[in-house]
């Protein structure tokens, strides 16, 4: 035991290892996320009656009387070290960017798709860039199971409160068990190298009206299978249909998010598995959380459940945050060292493009363009005059937000839709 | 002072783990300055 001064609160945000050596049982030290002026300025909470006067080394809040997000540890601002920060706000604006690019993306697609299709006389592959579209779209039982996020600024009328519930959804079992089903859908696809969803739903798909000629001519068109999953190439079940290059090189980009997403279902369904396995073991041995001494990371434990206190197994659906937890360890254990300053956990090595934003609690309260504005410091500031920074509440169900990869696929689907 | 800390303390984040709202399980930064705490093993 020891008394909390000011000295325990400080070493236990920035030194939480070092000096005091895990100062609290099961602390979920998360040390470098703000700075020691910060954490100076912070103090006051957890004393309100006390007073303190200003030191020398004090740092004023910005100009606009607002404090400052926490900038990237090592105080660079070159691309290298927004990719490869390990900070959470820096992995935020990271996915930020990347899911804006990933829509642009989606969005150009699916503009081509629609000019290729309002050409008259299309290319050669017009055909087949129409037949791995409406093929893909086959693939939307997967995506649908997938809870996705709202950013609150796009969400009229949202209330502020619930912006961080908009963001990060809480999932419930019935959703869970929708991607699990998912999973092993997708599973069962590869393996079997490839669905056959045949039936008069497929037969009644806007799938053969871009080509009627070749509905007619192929009656095998219903039963055309959506991707096949075992071969690197669009699966034909009529050879006259076959194309010189007819392959994954040529594909649709949705066709190439179809195969990326499933890839990530794949790999992200038996870790969850096994984590599931694991929560469902805390629990029986009634243990009340997972302790950092046990199993070492109790923000792990966060990001994958979205632990709360009254229902502590509520899982999130998203694979990609089970991908995005596992990644670092794995490359932990396989010597990769990536950029950090020390002031985290080495698992927590991963770049920030992939680790898809953000471990910290009151993501969903920074992530909107004011904080973005702000973070990223753009010539005119905070559009919003400070509105959208600071929310007041305590939020959140989960922490990470894995949803790039499932965006861009949401984009693709979309796309493959205005195809049709 | 104490209204300034708590506009951080809610800004940073600090408060989704460690407020007294919190939805997760981490220890309460309010009200533990001064008091005693427990190390890690007991200590």
């Amino acid at each position: 035991m020891t008394i909390a001064d000011e000295r325990y609160i400080r070493d236990s945000i920035l030194l939480p290892m070092s000096r005091w050596r895990r100062v609290q049982a099961g602390h979920a030290h998360l040390p470098g996320a703000i700075g020691g002026t910060t954490c100076s300025r912070s103090w006051p909470t957890s004393r309100p009656w006390a007073t303190r006067t200003r030191g020398p080394s004090d740092e004023r809040p910005s100009s606009r009387g607002r404090a400052r997000p926490a900038e990237l540890p090592d105080g660079r601002a070159d691309v290298k070290s927004w990719l490869l920060t390990p900070t959470t706000s820096g992995s935020a604006c990271s996915t930020w960017f990347s899911i804006t690019l990933f829509f642009f993306i989606g969005g150009a697609a699916a503009t081509l798709v629609r000019l290729e299709l309002m050409t008259p006389r299309a290319t050669s592959c017009s055909r087949d860039l129409q037949q791995a579209v409406h093929r893909a779209r086959r693939g939307d039982g997967l995506f649908l199971l997938i809870r996705r996020s709202r950013p609150c600024w796009a969400t009229p009328g949202a209330d502020h409160d619930r912006c961080p519930r908009l963001a990060f959804p809480r999932s419930t079992w019935r959703a869970g068990t929708s991607f699990m089903l998912g999973g092993l859908f997708t599973l069962w696809a590869v393996l079997s190298g490839g669905v056959e969803p045949a039936g008069r739903s497929t037969r009644r798909t806007a799938a053969c009206s871009p080509t009627p000629r070749s509905c007619r001519r192929r009656s095998g068109c219903h039963r055309g299978v959506l991707v096949d999953l075992h071969r690197p190439e669009l699966h034909r079940h009529d050879p006259q249909d076959a194309r010189p290059g007819d392959d994954l090189a040529q594909a649709a980009p949705v066709v190439w998010a179809m195969y990326a997403t499933s890839v990530i279902m794949i790999l992200g369904t038996p870790v969850l598995a096994v984590t599931v396995g694991l929560v469902g073991l805390e629990r029986a041995v009634r243990r009340g959380d997972i302790r950092t001494p046990s199993w070492g990371r109790p923000i792990l434990f966060q990001h994958l459940f979205c632990s709360t206190r009254t229902r502590p197994s509520t899982s999130c659906s998203c694979p990609v945050r089970v991908i995005n937890e596992i990644g670092p360890v794995l490359l932990a254990a396989a010597g990769v060292r990536l950029q950090g300053d020390g002031h985290r956990d080495d698992g927590d090595r991963l770049p920030g493009f992939l680790v898809g934003a953000t471990t910290c609690s009151s993501a969903a309260s920074r992530c909107t363009p004011a904080w973005v504005f702000s973070i990223l410091q753009l010539p005119g500031g905070d559009p919003l005059g400070g509105q959208g920074v600071q929310l007041d509440g305590d939020p959140v169900q989960g922490s990470v937000s894995g949803d790039t990869p499932m965006l861009y696929a949401l984009a693709s689907s979309a796309c493959s839709r205005s195809a049709g | 002072m104490a209204e300034a800390g708590a506009t951080l303390f809610r800004s940073y984040g600090c408060s989704g783990c460690h407020g007294l709202n919190a939805t997760v399980r981490a220890p309460l930064l309010e009200g533990v300055y001064g008091h005693p705490v427990p190390l890690e093993g007991g200590r």
